[in-house]
């Protein structure tokens, strides 16, 4: 395999089971460092744990930057997907230094955020929508019937959440 | 003076804590959170917020946020972080499908001289197409010189910051500066329970040897013979390594670096501090320790034994 991220070229100055933090070969400005994770994969494809991991060595590499050449801020960025195996790079800032990473915007209609952003929902909760059309709705008889015996048993229901279900399910079975 | 109009003067007068709350009330993105303003709300639940940009890199660029008002990353608290970087897995799987890219751009500004804009932290999630779509956004090529040198500064600074935070989530290792020689495995050691080892006259030279804990530990019980936590017992019942750790305290720092198993039993202990506390209970026993042992040994390791040995440590 090809991936510069695998076998990567630089100083290391940190590593561990699942991940090195290095100083990259070519640096692309004062204080870039790179976090990386030691498998072939993209940050959402691995384990929420060794996600987290990789974000907080990120958070104390850049944190290093402050103290050892005086930075005023920090960069973290990471081209997630557009690389297979991305790195986290982390750069040191100061207000003079002359980097800008400001993109120039391209601000959108509001409907076609309102789309845009519906999308991204449904993608969140793909199944949300259909788990709702699935439920199917009691017999208007068998509902009354229920609340009368809920009524009648009220006292008696524990409120702890797991009890209640139980009483419930139970309530169901009676025909 | 209306509510909002304060002066330099006014500013100067405050406490930090009252300027921290005055930031929170003019927060946009703490508005934002209480729905004063509305905002394209991608995602929420009690301590997130995901937000289309007002002023889009490309279509479908994400804010992610705490709740919370925190000023920057650092500040976050673990529980808080480690949820935020887990939902932004899911966001940037979320995003990228809904928007057909292939891929997301996190990116990160922490303080106004990286770019940061507001004072509630957050993140942008930029869908990309390719590394060349969105302007300004490659890392720049200016190198820098001094990386060798600096380096080895960076790594110290950074061991040092990472070391709490390992410790808590049990990622700490001691660190490997010596590979001991394999000892040879061939000689079985005479079995002797602790009962009939023969209290020594306390000054008489005894033979130097690797390990006595084997001979004691295999015999007494099934668990890890080489558990630190066992150390006060082994103190207790093992009368050899006693007094070598009070005569010969270089010696065993020597042993405990030769072999892993004696490191582990001793992690975290200064053989020289324990020798010396050892060598003054020797001299000045508070109770008849010695007596006691015989009848105590069957028992696990207590609490009080736990506390002795934690005083010991540096």
């Amino acid at each position: 395999m090809n991936c510069p991220n695998c076998k990567p070229n630089g100083k290391t100055i940190y590593e561990d089971e699942e991940s090195l933090i290095l100083i990259p070969a070519v640096p692309a400005c004062e204080g870039h460092i790179q976090v990386l994770s030691k498998e072939h994969k993209k940050l959402a494809e691995l384990p929420s744990e060794k996600n987290q991991h990789l974000f907080h060595l990120a958070n104390y590499a850049a944190a290093s930057l402050f103290e050892i050449l005086q930075a005023q801020g920090t960069n973290i960025i990471v081209h997630e997907g557009i690389e297979e195996h991305p790195a986290i790079h982390i750069l040191s800032r100061k207000l003079d230094d002359g980097l800008n990473f400001q993109w120039e915007p391209k601000p959108s209609p509001p409907d076609e955020m309102d789309e845009v952003a519906q999308k991204i929902r449904d993608q969140i909760f793909p199944d949300a929508d259909k788990a709702i059309e699935k439920k199917e709705p009691a017999p208007q008889e068998k509902i009354i019937q229920i609340e009368k015996q809920l009524e009648a048993v009220k006292d008696k229901i524990v409120d702890t959440p797991e009890k209640e279900n139980y009483l419930l399910r139970q309530l169901e079975r009676i025909p | 003076m209306p509510e909002g109009q304060l002066t330099e003067e006014d500013l100067r007068n405050m406490s930090p804590e009252e300027i921290a709350e005055l930031q929170r009330k003019n927060c946009v993105f703490c508005k934002i959170v209480r729905g004063g303003i509305p905002g394209k709300k991608v995602y929420e639940d009690e301590m997130i917020l995901a937000i289309l940009d007002i002023n889009p890199a490309s279509k479908g660029h994400t804010l992610v946020l705490p709740k919370e008002h925190y000023p920057l990353l650092p500040l976050l608290p673990l529980n808080l972080f480690n949820h935020l970087f887990t939902k932004t897995q899911q966001l940037i799987v979320a995003i990228e499908k809904a928007t057909v890219n292939p891929g997301v751009t996190v990116f990160i500004a922490n303080g106004a001289a990286a770019g940061q804009q507001s004072p509630h932290f957050l993140f942008h999630l930029i869908p990309r197409e390719n590394l060349m779509d969105v302007g300004n956004l490659a890392l720049p090529n200016k190198g820098w010189p001094q990386a060798e040198t600096i380096a080895p500064l960076l790594q110290k600074q950074l061991t040092l910051l990472l070391k709490p935070y390992l410790a808590r989530t049990g990622k700490l290792k001691p660190t490997p500066t010596y590979t001991p020689p394999q000892l040879p495995q061939t000689v079985t050691p005479p079995i002797a329970s602790p009962t009939e080892i023969k209290p020594q006259p306390f000054l008489q030279p005894i033979p130097l040897t690797q390990p006595i804990i084997q001979e004691v530990e295999m015999n007494t019980q099934q668990k890890d013979p080489f558990d630190p936590l066992r150390l006060p017992e082994l103190l207790e019942t093992n009368q050899e390594l006693r007094r070598m750790i009070i005569q010969q305290p270089d010696q065993m720092v020597q042993f405990i670096k030769n072999s892993p198993d004696l490191a582990k039993l001793f992690q975290d202990i200064n053989v020289h501090k324990l020798s010396q506390k050892l060598s003054e209970y020797e001299q000045h026993p508070h109770e008849p320790k010695t007596q006691h042992s015989q009848t105590q040994k069957e028992k696990p390791t207590t609490k009080a034994d736990l506390d002795k040995i934690g005083q010991l440590f540096p």
